[in-house]
């Protein structure tokens, strides 16, 4: 969505659109989505894998699986600096949709892996309580050596679709580096990557414009993406990792999307109402031009996201700690009823201590949003003429 | 109000009665009966505005009532094919009663937003209109064209041994989607151009085509299943979150509407991007969403037609009683919202009384048996709409109908592909393509 409101800063873009002449106004779009269809369609399969682990879902062994992965972690100990090694974990299918749940956690504080096998769960993460294995099958634990570093500091939940990756990475102070789906956020989320595309669009097409809605639809992905908790590798192949991401929001908040697809609604309607003009007076409202960018965004995305945020934050804060509601659709009669009953009272168990997250600076974090207005009044000044 | 408005609003009731009895019936859609009640009305006219009022009451109970089929008999449309597995799952595992009374839910949610839009909605629709009316060609190729991007493969966890085994694994689901985009364009430029079903009845051209893509291959799937439908909870406790009902009905009410307002697009897709847009989740956000969209849309595009000073006809309901009659002021639209609002209200409580019935009746029936019978009553009714032709072409669309649960791809892309042509044709492009293909 963003690579297509940026692309309709493009007055001739747009203006080409509503005649039917050109459609590079849907490049935008196009390589605003691509990034995530290179990670996620090829890298994805093309990502080596050391070490796979597959388990039997009808006979789960954590301590062979926590010996496993610690030994992989040891293993890398005596590796080169910068040298890794990826492990692949699967997830165990029951059903249609349906999975037995396990999570991965490394404990630095006590250097070992610690491998729990939860509830059978839905593709949706809900538990179907009462199908969790006893306590003496449900934990293993195994040692490593290397001083570990891992940033997430919490479990990984192996639920249902794919299971993720790992990368081990051997740092020089001798420490080995925990990097969650290593393929992920790299090439394909660098700026290096997206200047080639766009030149590779010019040349082709020897417009610059062309080049740059291919460029402006990349760099707006990696811009928001960055907004989140990873990262990206920006300057790949010069830069070999990830940097930390601003952790201003989260990609599965319901808030923030709502709130990005229409703050991108409304730009695009704004440049629409602006560039119609162009084309024909009847398909424009002069009242609404009148207004100027700032005036309007303020009316139609500040004033109401506000409101609803309020409310949103209200809301958050006076449910915090209950337990979603939603259910896994239990057993009929007396065995449903009590597996429903006890579910208002049941707190979620804690049983790992979660780590403070390594935000960056507040100074950075405000930079990041900085940059981005500044994108975007560069776009409002400069589109009309582009 | 006078008693004129008590008239038009039992009209009303009297086309929910109607649409409930109508929906309940797999494969069936008031469209099919919309041309009937034209035809009717010419033979023997009536009040105009009480004709309308019964249309109104037949959209509310299908996309209400007409939920019932999709839980309980497990025959999908198009509008409802994102809630056919949960609902079932839930019908699985005795709670088709509480899956069905939910997804009620989430269309009366709708209803809420459509009477909260209501009073605002003769300014917004119109500025909205004029603002996007050039735009809409490169909106919907561009909505195509996502659709496609954003499928993801389905088994992120191959097992292969090599990378290339891996890239074919992720890649069968995605390149099996195109194929059936493909395939699907293919059969919309034939039976978009040359109706195959009876000249008398080209109005149910499409009928078969839908029935085909969603209710057939469901069904048969369903068939292959040894399960027996487990005794039915009907009781009044209701596992579901305020937060999950309203994310879920939020997301499909403004899915739902964007499809009844923009061109081609139909309610699935509508759901489809605004699931994306507001990250819904879990069984119950997407029985919720799938029930609110599907109301949004088609309740939504008829109300439309309503709004005053808007002048927009989208639906098939509209461009058929919009021969019949056009609201002309805006106590037309006030008593349509009115009756919109009681009508859902009692189409709910049918809907509550009928699971109720249908929860009893289905349990401990074997899911065979019961996908047979709904198998029947799907190949009777295509067979009196549509003929022998219309059997034939079910066929052919059952074929295409079974690739995406073979292939674990999205069923929304048989709907994108069917549609192209009529986007080619507003585009001009459509002429050149059928030269091209040898149609004409």
């Amino acid at each position: 969505m963003m690579g297509i409101t940026v692309a309709t800063f493009f007055k001739s873009l747009i203006t080409g659109a509503i005649l039917n002449d050109s459609w590079i106004i849907l490049l935008g779009g196009v390589f605003g989505l691509l990034p995530d269809t290179l990670d996620f369609k090829f890298l994805v399969y093309v990502e080596k894998q050391d070490v796979v682990i597959d388990p039997d879902p009808y006979d789960v062994k954590p301590q062979e699986i926590s010996d496993k992965i610690a030994g992989e972690i040891s293993k890398v100990g005596t590796l080169k600096p910068g040298e890794m090694r990826r492990l692949q974990l699967h997830t165990m299918k029951l059903g249609p949709d349906l999975w037995q749940s396990y999570s991965i956690f490394f404990n630095k504080a006590k250097n070992q892996v610690e491998v729990k096998v939860g509830p059978h769960v839905t593709m949706s993460g809900i538990p179907a309580f009462g199908t969790e294995p006893p306590a003496d099958k449900a934990m293993g634990v195994a040692k490593f050596t290397p001083k570990l570093k891992d940033t997430y500091g919490r479990p990984t939940e192996v639920k249902g679709f794919g299971g993720p990756s790992f990368g081990f990475l051997k740092k020089k102070d001798g420490s080995v580096e925990v990097i969650f789906i290593p393929f992920h956020r790299r090439a394909g989320h660098s700026l290096t990557v997206g200047i080639v595309f766009a030149l590779l669009g010019y040349l082709i097409s020897q417009n610059w414009v062309v080049g740059a809605v291919i460029f402006a639809g990349w760099f707006m992905h990696i811009v928001l993406d960055t907004f989140g908790h990873m990262g990206n590798n920006l300057f790949w192949p010069i830069t070999k990792q990830r940097t930390s991401g601003l952790y201003l929001v989260s990609a599965s908040n319901p808030y923030w999307n709502a709130f990005t697809v229409y703050s991108c609604i409304a730009i695009v309607l704004w440049n629409m109402n602006l560039y119609n003009a162009s084309v024909s007076p009847a398909y424009t409202l002069p009242t609404i031009t009148a207004l100027g960018p700032a005036l309007y965004l303020f009316l139609v995305v500040a004033i109401p996201w506000a409101i609803i945020g309020a409310i949103y934050y209200w809301y958050r804060q006076k449910t915090k700690g209950v337990r979603p509601f939603e259910l896994f659709a239990p057993s009929t009669g007396a065995v449903g009823l009590a597996a429903t009953e006890g579910m208002g009272v049941q707190e979620q168990e804690h049983y790992y201590e979660i780590e403070e997250k390594p935000k960056p600076s507040l100074l950075l974090r405000i930079l990041g949003v900085v940059v981005l207005v500044a994108i975007f009044v560069i776009f409002f000044i400069f589109g009309p003429s582009w | 109000m006078g008693m004129e408005t008590f008239v038009y609003i039992f009209y009303g009731l009297l086309g929910v009665l109607i649409g409930s009895a109508l929906s309940i019936l797999p494969s069936l859609h008031p469209l099919n009966f919309a041309g009937i009640g034209v035809f009717l009305y010419l033979m023997f006219p009536i009040d105009p505005l009480a004709l309308m009022m019964i249309f109104m009451g037949m959209l509310v109970a299908y996309s209400i009532v007409g939920t019932v089929t999709t839980t309980f008999m497990g025959a999908p449309d198009d509008s409802t094919m994102y809630m056919v597995f949960p609902n079932q799952k839930y019908l699985m595992y005795g709670r088709g009663y509480e899956a069905s009374v939910v997804t009620g839910i989430g269309a009366l949610g709708a209803v809420l937003m459509l009477l909260m839009i209501a009073p605002v909605a003769g300014i917004v629709f119109p500025i909205f209109r004029k603002i996007t009316t050039p735009h809409y060609n490169w909106v919907l190729i561009g909505i195509v064209i996502y659709l496609l991007q954003s499928e993801w493969p389905k088994d992120w966890g191959s097992r292969a041994k090599t990378k290339l085994g891996r890239l074919k694994d992720g890649w069968s689901s995605l390149s099996a989607g195109w194929f059936v985009f493909f395939l699907s364009m293919m059969l919309g430029f034939i039976v978009l151009n040359t109706p195959i079903v009876p000249a008398d009845r080209a109005f149910q051209n499409i009928m078969p085509v839908f029935v085909g893509f969603f209710a057939v291959p469901w069904v048969l799937t369903n068939m292959i299943s040894r399960a027996e439908i487990p005794p039915q909870t009907v009781s009044n406790r209701f596992f579901v979150s305020k937060k999950d009902m309203l994310r879920g009905t939020t997301a499909g009410f403004f899915g739902g509407t964007f499809a009844a307002y923009e061109p081609i697009i139909t309610a699935g897709v509508g759901g489809v991007l605004a699931g994306h847009s507001m990250s819904t989740q879990g069984d119950t956000q997407f029985m919720v969403s799938g029930s609110a969209g599907r109301l949004a849309y088609y309740v939504g595009a008829f109300f439309l037609l309503w709004v005053p000073l808007l002048h927009l006809t989208r639906g098939g309901m509209a461009w058929t009683s919009s021969l019949v009659y056009q609201p002309r002021t805006e106590s037309d639209y006030w008593l349509l919202v009115s009756a919109i609002a009681i009508a859902a209200v009692f189409s709910f409580l049918i809907l509550v009384f009928v699971s109720r019935i249908v929860a009893k009746l289905v349990a401990g029936k074997s899911f065979k048996k019961v996908s047979i019978a709904v198998l029947l009553v799907v190949l009777t009714m295509v067979f009196g709409f549509a003929g022998l032709e219309g059997l034939a072409m079910m066929t052919i669309c059952t074929g295409i109908g079974l690739i995406p649960p073979m292939f674990r791809t999205r069923r929304l892309n048989m709907l994108l592909g069917f549609f192209f042509p009529v986007f080619l044709n507003m585009i001009g492009m459509r002429g050149d393509v059928l030269r091209v293909l040898g149609v004409y």
